[in-house]
């Protein structure tokens, strides 16, 4: 974008924008400032029904938008599992099974994080198919069945908020019977 | 006024930001190798989401992931150094990265998101060169970037003051410190308790961020957003586990520094680096006034203009700078004969100061 022209009596080597560039340099910058004004007006307006452009791109806008840990979220979700073995259901070490982690969790926590995200990755149940496959091929001794639940509870400042109170609210997630044919992307199956 | 979007301005952050931005990308890449089996090559938890379709149509193997991962650490290194192979290396990096990225598909991150727009900002950037300490460049690409980071802090601080009326409580960041994942470190679980500083950096927060696309723009401001944002950083580095972030966000800063303050910072480094050494051989690098045998005890300060630009005006022996000199980090157009006057050193490949050129400068002036 620039073009370096030294001059033999300075010793800075000094460059400006050639003069042909500019106006592409200028319409760049247009462009991208609007990309961002659209962005965050995208982002504002939230949860009203999203633009025509953002509804047919969703992620066009989600690679400009900066809207991380705006709004208050005084609860704690967790995601658990349970494997049938005999009739009887223990519990499952996720993370454990599942290692790697982020700074916003656990890969079967992702969307979670986000706020107001439409996809978290417990509420698509392709997904959550593929991570019961997954649990069931992963445990050591095979189970007949896993079911996922989620516990939530609220947070309390001041204490860390790892271990679930007793009265931490579950609800069923999904289940899966171990065996089930399961479809991944491009239509592998495992 | 468009004009002056386009003028020179001290380049050397650029270089620094380079150095920054490599080692930043490398925090992000060097985790990745413990995780590819169970996430980047994982063959039975593979997903894909729009636009990262590659599953679809691939599925990658681990030797495939460490390859393109050991790719990656590979081109940072040669980002890191500059040269020739800056840009190739920059571009492979960043589509060996992306592809690592859409084999996972999940769980991109803010971090990879800006770590791929300030990429894409250094490509057309002056970052590539080595010795970018003495030279001046135009500002466009640093236009870029301060696009990005205005967007960047600007729309989450206004989001925050506009949406969400508990972050003048401090409620919000009490919450986020014991969040079970982004949170829960313990000195952030104890901060978390105490009103008396989660209020006051709720405020802070809110504030900096919101302002910052103004007061960035000011040189007498910049330096103290800057500052303060890279506090704030420091503090989330701290309290909560969000250190990718963090890196990557305060990689860019050797830039959006006002030019002239950066190039203030560099002088005052040289002098001290030199004043530790005790070489009066060999001086500061070739920026007139600096380090001149001849004018003993002068301030570097006196020899450079508010960018940082060696000034004709500037050059002459005093210890101050009137404050008449333009107040703006601009390079004066040069015609030769406001060149003529001022002997400069022969080469214009001097880095160095030395006696000689030293010497044809005083009897120049004489």
């Amino acid at each position: 974008m620039a073009t370096t022209a030294r001059n033999p009596l300075d010793h800075a080597s000094v460059s400006r924008t050639p003069s042909r560039l500019r106006p592409l340099a200028l319409v760049g910058l247009a462009l991208l400032a609007g990309y961002y004004v659209a962005c965050f007006r995208e982002a504002l307006g939230k949860p009203a029904p999203p633009a025509p452009w953002a509804r047919q791109w969703p992620w066009l806008g989600w690679f400009g938008s900066w809207d991380f840990f705006t709004r208050l979220d005084e609860r704690v979700t967790i995601i658990g599992a349970e494997a049938r073995y005999d009739g009887g259901w223990t519990r499952v070490p996720l993370e454990d099974l599942f290692p790697t982690r982020w700074d916003s969790g656990p890969r079967y926590h992702a969307g979670y994080a986000r706020e107001r995200s439409s996809s978290p990755f417990f509420l698509d149940s392709e997904r959550m198919k593929v991570l019961g496959a997954a649990t069931c091929g992963r445990l050591p001794e095979p189970p007949t069945e896993v079911r996922f639940f989620q516990l939530t509870w609220k947070r309390r400042p001041g204490t860390a908020s790892h271990d679930p109170p007793r009265n931490a609210r579950r609800s069923e997630l999904s289940r899966f019977v171990c065996g089930t044919p399961v479809h991944l992307p491009g239509g592998w199956r495992l | 006024m468009i004009e002056r979007l386009f003028e020179p301005a001290w380049a050397g952050g650029w270089a620094w930001m380079r150095r920054c931005w490599a080692l930043a990308a490398l925090a992000c890449v060097l985790p990745r190798f413990g995780s590819v089996e169970d996430a980047y090559a994982a063959s039975d938890m593979i997903f894909s989401r729009g636009p990262w379709f590659l599953a679809d149509h691939v599925v990658l193997g681990p030797a495939a992931v460490y390859g393109l991962l050991a790719g990656c650490a590979l081109c940072l290194v040669a980002v890191a150094r500059g040269g020739w192979l800056f840009v190739p290396c920059l571009v492979l990096f960043l589509l060996m990265n992306w592809t690592v990225l859409s084999a996972e598909a999940l769980s991109i991150k803010g971090s990879d998101r800006l770590l791929t727009q300030t990429g894409l900002v250094l490509l057309f950037s002056p970052a590539r060169e080595r010795d970018l300490r003495n030279a001046w460049r135009s500002e466009t690409a640093r236009w870029f970037l301060l696009v990005v980071y205005m967007a960047l802090y600007g729309s989450t601080g206004w989001l925050k003051l506009l949406k969400e009326p508990a972050w003048w409580s401090g409620k919000v960041l009490a919450n986020h410190l014991v969040h079970p994942w982004f949170g829960s470190r313990p000195l952030g679980v104890w901060v978390s308790a105490q009103p008396w500083l989660t209020i006051p950096m709720s405020w802070i927060t809110v504030l900096a961020e919101a302002l910052f696309p103004v007061l960035v723009l000011f040189r007498r401001t910049n330096p103290w957003i800057l500052a303060l944002l890279a506090g704030m950083h420091l503090g989330i580095l701290l309290l909560m586990d969000l250190w990718r972030f963090s890196l990557v966000s305060v990689a860019g800063y050797p830039v959006l520094l006002h030019p002239g303050i950066a190039r203030e910072i560099q002088l005052r480094w040289q002098a001290w680096r030199q004043s530790r050494r005790g070489s009066e051989d060999r001086p500061a690098p070739g920026v007139a006034g600096v380090g001149i045998p001849d004018a003993p005890g002068r301030s570097f300060l006196a020899s450079t203009g508010r960018g940082g630009y060696p000034t004709a005006a500037a050059s002459r022996t005093r210890a101050r700078r009137p404050s008449h000199l333009p107040r703006r980090n601009r390079c004066p157009r040069r015609t030769p004969s406001d060149a003529s006057p001022e002997p400069r050193a022969t080469s214009p490949r001097a880095r160095w100061w030395t006696p000689s050129t030293a010497r044809s400068r005083s009897s120049a002036r004489s």
